[in-house]
């Protein structure tokens, strides 16, 4: 008996080490839970919710209190050459309780290119304007722009984008692109690509304050136009940015004013210069408070008055109050009104809208 | 045809002269301390330049593409870290498209890696009910000077390994900046002497490393919730707190809400130190050494001022 167990100590010792070897091993080393955590990527989550009603269209389904949009983020350094970008959308479809799942981004980006060139491969929101490269929780107001809404909406698309510094005494930075040509404001049917460029320069006014100024264009399949006899369709943009923040004062008063304009060439049957145009202004007038102020109007279709053609289109105006205790929550209500020329729809509507961000997300742009 | 070879020759020449006379190694500091640490350390074969300005709140700097300009003609980059630069530096970064810079470069310079104490270091778990909380640390830590010397030696090694020509320069020049320093420290140390009697009420945490090197007794802060606006219950504890006390005083950077902080002074019946957050952040302390002097010299007329309440 004494032998046995003389024999079966170690063994019983041989088994505990090989145990907690295996366990060191486990904490240390194992794919599963080891070092693979460390090279997860930053994660983050953000939560748009909306409650809004219309004086004039009382039985809107618009009208009720919505999660606008949910988005999960994930970034990270994807080996020594590229890092990686992906953000997935759960957006409510319009008068609907049913949400759409949209891949808003997955891109590459290159850290290696010479030359100081910049490349980004994959799906990416094309760099028209101001407005369109925003998600829904950066936007200043509830809705975008009339004239982005309908001028160059859903400029999301998969291909490949090459950005550069230009040679200039002031900052200057040129991005060409090409995609797929299945961007929201192109004809899906036509498979033709699309392809674009931005051209953006920008000059220190001060230490604190920046000017901007943008000029865009993209072009992309259409439909058939009886008018041109072409099916490509061509978007211009300009705009101009005066930003300017306290440099004494941490988190002081702060000043955001953006002006752009969008000329597309006329649709099908169209005649005339259909153009939208914007001017937002935010104002931080205490360490956790913006106010902002908005106009905007688009001018699309063409109708004849005593022999003289002019455009006709939407007007429209935004007020609102914001209140932002930190760069993760903001709750803001607003009042916006929208007009049509010939008075036939016209809305006045109030909101409130409310977002989080939690998780690691990166930071926004300038 | 002549004459074109000679303009050429002549320009060849004036270009060559200008480029001897023009620094090879071009540093970007991310804040102004770190950036005149460079400076007496790079001394002639250095250009240095700076993102934020002295004046700005580094926790809020906007990331204009303009300042990216600088980034990518960068061969080195000496940033703070501990998250102070999170806002807006990788932005810059994206923007530079310069790949001598980028993180896990040889041009890539964390500067906490030469802090051999980091103070603040939350314990347990961090989230964001605690404010802009740094789980890292207090990033903060180039107001202690002693701080200042263990970067300059390191930005001197790294200086040294991307211009091996100038390395014995950029050493000798750390060292003398380190002597400096020593024999700058008993002076700093004794003219706080009566300031080591008081208590302070800080509005930020900012002061963290220059208090904890000058052996000052911290009490409590105004900003209780980092980057947070305190609310008035808060403030009002901390009024109640101070008038318990004797000798107590209120100290602030220039880019703090100096309305709480004044309201909070004068409602104990004490002074209240307005001090540069960093160096250039006010007249006369664009030298680390002014800097740091006039830290000093406010902080000892504050304790006077309040020896006399």
């Amino acid at each position: 008996m004494a032998r046995n167990v003389q024999q079966s100590l170690p063994l019983s010792v041989v088994v505990a080490l090989l145990l907690s070897a295996s366990m060191a091993a486990a904490q240390t080393s194992s794919t599963s839970t080891g070092v693979s955590r460390l090279m997860n990527p930053a994660i983050s989550v953000n939560g748009l919710f909306l409650g809004t009603v219309s004086r004039d269209n009382p039985a809107s389904d618009a009208n009720g209190i919505f999660l606008q949009e949910a988005e999960v983020e994930f970034t990270s350094v994807v080996d020594p050459f590229w890092t990686a970008d992906v953000i997935v959308v759960w957006a409510q479809q319009e008068d609907s309780e049913t949400y759409d799942t949209l891949i808003e981004t997955a891109s590459l980006r290159s850290t290696n290119m010479p030359a100081g060139l910049g490349l980004t491969l994959g799906k990416f929101f094309l760099p028209f304007g101001k407005q369109a490269m925003l998600h829904p929780h950066q936007w200043a107001f509830v809705d975008a722009p009339l004239a982005v809404d309908e001028f160059i909406p859903g400029m999301l698309d998969v291909g490949v984008s090459v950005d550069m510094s230009v040679p200039l005494p002031w900052y200057s930075e040129l991005v060409i692109y090409g995609t797929d040509g299945q961007a929201g404001v192109f004809d899906s049917d036509n498979r033709d690509l699309s392809y674009g460029a931005r051209l953006s320069n920008m000059w220190d006014l001060s230490m604190d304050g920046t000017l901007e100024f943008g000029g865009s264009f993209i072009s992309g399949p259409g439909a058939d136009r009886e008018l041109t006899g072409s099916n490509q369709k061509n978007i211009f943009g300009a705009d101009l940015t005066y930003k300017w923040s306290s440099g004494s004062l941490s988190q002081g008063p702060a000043v955001n004013w953006t002006n752009e304009i969008v000329i597309p060439e006329p649709d099908n049957n169209a005649t005339g210069n259909p153009f939208g145009f914007y001017s937002q202004f935010q104002y931080r007038f205490a360490r956790t408070w913006w106010m902002g102020l908005a106009y905007g109007l688009t001018r699309d279709k063409s109708v004849y008055e005593g022999g003289f053609e002019s455009l006709e289109g939407w007007n429209e105006a935004k007020f609102n109050v914001a209140f932002v205790p930190s760069e993760f929550s903001t709750i803001r209500a607003e009042v916006a009104y929208q007009e049509r020329d010939d008075s036939s729809a016209d809305d006045l509507r109030f909101s409130i809208q409310w977002s989080f961000t939690i998780g690691s997300h990166p930071a926004h742009l300038y | 045809m002549s004459a074109i070879k000679t303009i050429l020759l002549v320009v060849i020449m004036m270009t060559a002269v200008v480029g001897h006379s023009l620094a090879d190694l071009k540093v970007v500091t991310t804040i102004s301390d770190l950036a005149r640490i460079a400076e007496a350390v790079g001394g002639d074969d250095a250009q240095v330049s700076t993102l934020c300005p002295g004046p700005r709140d580094p926790h809020f700097l906007p990331a204009k593409p303009s300042l990216a300009r600088k980034l990518a003609k960068a061969d080195l980059l000496c940033y703070n870290g501990l998250e102070l630069e999170i806002g807006w530096l990788p932005l810059l970064l994206n923007k530079a498209r310069n790949p001598r810079i980028k993180p896990g470069s040889e041009g890539d310079m964390d500067c906490s890696g030469a802090i051999k104490t980091i103070l603040d270091i939350p314990d347990g778990n961090v989230d964001r009910a605690m404010g802009d909380i740094h789980a890292l640390g207090n990033p903060h830590y180039t107001l202690n000077p002693e701080n200042a010397v263990l970067i300059a030696k390191e930005m001197a090694y790294r200086m040294g390994q991307l211009d091996p020509e100038n390395k014995a320069a950029y050493k000798d020049r750390a060292t003398v900046f380190a002597g400096e320093v020593a024999s700058r420290l008993p002076g700093w140390y004794e003219q706080l002497s009566e300031a080591r009697t008081k208590s302070i009420i800080l509005y930020h945490s900012h002061w963290n490393y220059f208090t904890h090197w000058q052996h000052l007794k911290v009490v409590g802060e105004i900003e209780n919730r980092p980057g947070i606006t305190p609310s008035p219950r808060h403030v009002q504890s901390v009024i109640e707190k101070g008038r318990d006390l004797d000798g107590v005083m209120i100290v602030a950077a220039q880019w703090d809400h100096q309305d709480v902080a004044e309201d909070v002074a004068e409602r104990i019946g004490t002074s209240l130190a307005v001090l540069p957050g960093y160096s250039g952040a006010q007249k006369g302390t664009d030298n680390y050494f002014d800097f740091i002097d006039r830290l000093c010299t406010r902080m000892a007329e504050a304790a006077t001022a309040a020896s006399k309440e």
